[in-house]
């Protein structure tokens, strides 16, 4: 039975190349349903790494919402549409910042509320965890950026410095001076 | 790794949990022209992306996945298909990703080293390939959270690899793994489980990982057959531990490791188990937050060897897995009935019965079949919170008249969506149930 369930190695990009050419409208078509196939399997990802990032849902869902919209207006002009993800993935990060600059940012001084409907959300809080996101929330954005892709992301130094456009060296010191600035911050919470 | 960085990733993870599966707006596309491609198309656009972004009728871009995803799954004969419309929201509501253990040779009659494999859920491309570190040879289980990103893999080191009668297998004892997929990159990343490894003697007859990861739930077979169920804390490997009393039935569903005999509840405290004893097969709920524990379990479900009510006539217990809904308010399982209709007639279907009351509630996607030989392959295989979507194995007809193969696919109470590359071309199921 396993033997049949042959897929490639590049399972992300998979649904992308599958697009064959076409008319221009089968081209339209071909993007709407590549980038809807790649909506549904990282969406989910994409938001909770956007609500780490601006600590509010519906930002989240917008900057996602928002990031998903360019790569499909922009689809024909991805040169490798395996990378499409890593696309998304930078637009995403590039909007959260976006997001965190505009002044009165509604969340990001608070701690992330738990989806109202939740009832899974609920039994999973803990007051360790409100502790150490509060923490987290008042770090500069780059130092909490560093940190949420570094622990959620577990991404190595250098793919952090690929993504937000900076040194492995700076990325270095940064997560260092976070994660001091962070011990701190919970041993005076505690 | 210390404190400091583990409380912080516990923390980022737990909070990103709290948005949940399924729970995601659709994907509301601009209908604005693309850029075209070429220097010309580059060059007239502008950097930045759009401020007001138009809705795409949203049957144009599903359809087109629809379209796809069927072309792969080849069709559902002697279904009811969902609607094109409902097949992309369907599988965007499923967790992206599934573990499956595989071997090498397909003979279903040899016991083969296995390796994991994580699959996607919505093009069943093969992501990765997993095989279990040093000295252990083979994985043996496998337990997933239900969102398609936890799961809790044992491995074993054999000596001996057949099983089929000429000479005995060998294993070291069971070792705990934890199977992280990354939400964002998909990168799997494997790591020892501070669960103290299951001694040789001990047989594993069930696990489960509860919602959220955060327990482990594992059923054995201790030396002289006593039974028991352990729980673990899965950051810390603590457990708690009770004993089947002699004499109560087994714990078990009878299906060699496949299908879910233990499950949890949301709550990560209630959790349910099947029972066998005789004809008789219960579902049996218990807190494990009680301190009576095992002992204070009572029976949410029972098939007394015999049909039990249920909308559609009676039915019984056609499947091996039973699952407590995350919201602890059902208990799922696939069934078959032969007796509302005539005698030439079965129906097989997924039934969801209270916890609270044992009363069959709902049926979905019932099927009826006529002169079909029963081999009860259906099965039920991961629930949504409150049991409305289902991943289930499906009897689907298979092109020669009479013929039946074998479809994963999702139930709701619009119809089976078949899930691409999980179809097989044989009645036979298969020898390593997908796990989410």
């Amino acid at each position: 039975m396993n033997s049949r369930q042959r897929g490639s190695p590049a399972a992300l990009a998979a649904p992308l190349a599958s697009a064959g050419p076409g008319p221009a409208e089968q081209d339209g078509a071909d993007a709407e349903a590549a980038v809807t196939a790649l909506y549904q399997a990282h969406a989910l990802g994409l938001v909770r790494l956007a609500y780490l990032m601006l600590g509010d849902r519906a930002g989240a869902e917008d900057v996602v919402q928002e990031a998903f919209s360019g790569l499909y207006r922009r689809w024909d002009q991805l040169a490798d549409k395996g990378r499409a993800l890593q696309y998304v993935r930078s637009s995403v990060l590039n909007g959260c910042r976006s997001a965190l600059r505009r002044p009165r940012h509604a969340g990001v001084e608070g701690t992330p509320q738990p989806a109202a409907a939740s009832a899974e959300a609920a039994a999973l809080t803990s007051e360790e965890r409100r502790e150490v996101m509060r923490a987290l929330r008042r770090l500069p954005d780059r130092q909490r950026e560093v940190l949420v892709l570094r622990f959620y992301l577990d991404e190595p130094e250098a793919a952090i410095a690929r993504a937000m456009g900076i040194s492995q060296s700076t990325v270095r010191s940064t997560a260092h001076r976070a994660l001091i600035k962070l011990g701190r911050l919970l041993g005076e919470t505690r | 790794m210390n404190t400091l960085e583990d409380r912080i990733r516990t923390a980022v993870i737990q909070t990103a949990e709290e948005i949940a599966p399924g729970s995601i707006p659709p994907l509301s596309l601009a209908k604005l022209q693309r850029r075209g491609p070429g220097p010309a198309g580059r060059g007239r656009g502008r950097a930045g992306w759009p401020r007001v972004l138009v809705p795409l009728a949203a049957a144009a871009s599903v359809i087109a996945v629809v379209a796809t995803s069927l072309a792969i799954s080849g069709g559902t004969h002697g279904h009811r298909p969902a609607k094109a419309a409902s097949h992309a929201s369907v599988i965007a509501s499923l967790p992206p990703y599934y573990v499956q253990l595989t071997g090498n040779n397909p003979n279903t009659t040899v016991l083969q080293p296995q390796h994991a494999v994580i699959r996607a859920t919505s093009s069943g491309a093969t992501l990765a390939r997993i095989t279990p570190p040093s000295p252990y040879g083979t994985f043996v289980s496998v337990a997933g959270a239900g969102d398609g990103h936890t799961f809790v893999l044992t491995a074993e080191r054999w000596a001996v690899r057949r099983a089929d009668g000429g000479s005995s297998q060998q294993a070291e004892p069971t070792k705990f793994f934890l199977l992280r997929i990354n939400p964002v990159t998909g990168k799997p990343r494997l790591t020892v489980l501070p669960i103290p490894a299951e001694p040789r003697s001990v047989g594993l007859s069930g696990m489960a990982l509860s919602p959220g990861a955060r327990r482990l739930a594992v059923a054995v077979d201790g030396d002289g057959s006593r039974q028991s169920i352990q729980v673990f804390t899965v950051a810390t490997g603590s457990e708690q531990q009770w004993t089947w009393p002699r004499g109560g039935g087994n714990i078990t569903n009878n299906a060699g490791g496949n299908g879910q005999v233990l499950s949890w509840a949301a709550d990560q405290r209630t959790l349910a188990f099947q029972v066998w004893q005789g004809n008789n097969i219960d579902v049996r709920v218990f807190s494990t937050a009680s301190a009576a524990g095992l002992r204070a379990s009572t029976v949410a479900v029972e098939f007394p060897g015999a049909a039990v009510d249920s909308p559609r006539g009676d039915v019984t217990f056609g499947g091996t897995s039973t699952f407590i809904t995350p919201d602890a308010a059902m208990i799922v399982c696939a069934t078959t009935s032969t007796t509302k209709w005539s005698t030439t007639i079965t129906e097989l279907g997924y039934t969801e019965f209270s916890a609270r009351t044992g009363r069959a509630v709902r049926i979905l996607d019932p099927r009826r079949y006529a002169g079909k030989p029963l081999l009860q392959t259906q099965d039920v295989l991961w629930t949504n919170a409150s049991g409305s979507t289902l991943i289930v194995v499906a009897d689907v007809a298979a092109a020669q008249p009479g013929k039946y193969r074998l479809q994963i696919g999702a139930v709701t109470g619009k119809g089976f969506t078949p899930l691409p590359g999980l179809q097989m071309d044989t009645a036979s199921g298969p020898v390593s149930y997908p796990v989410w």
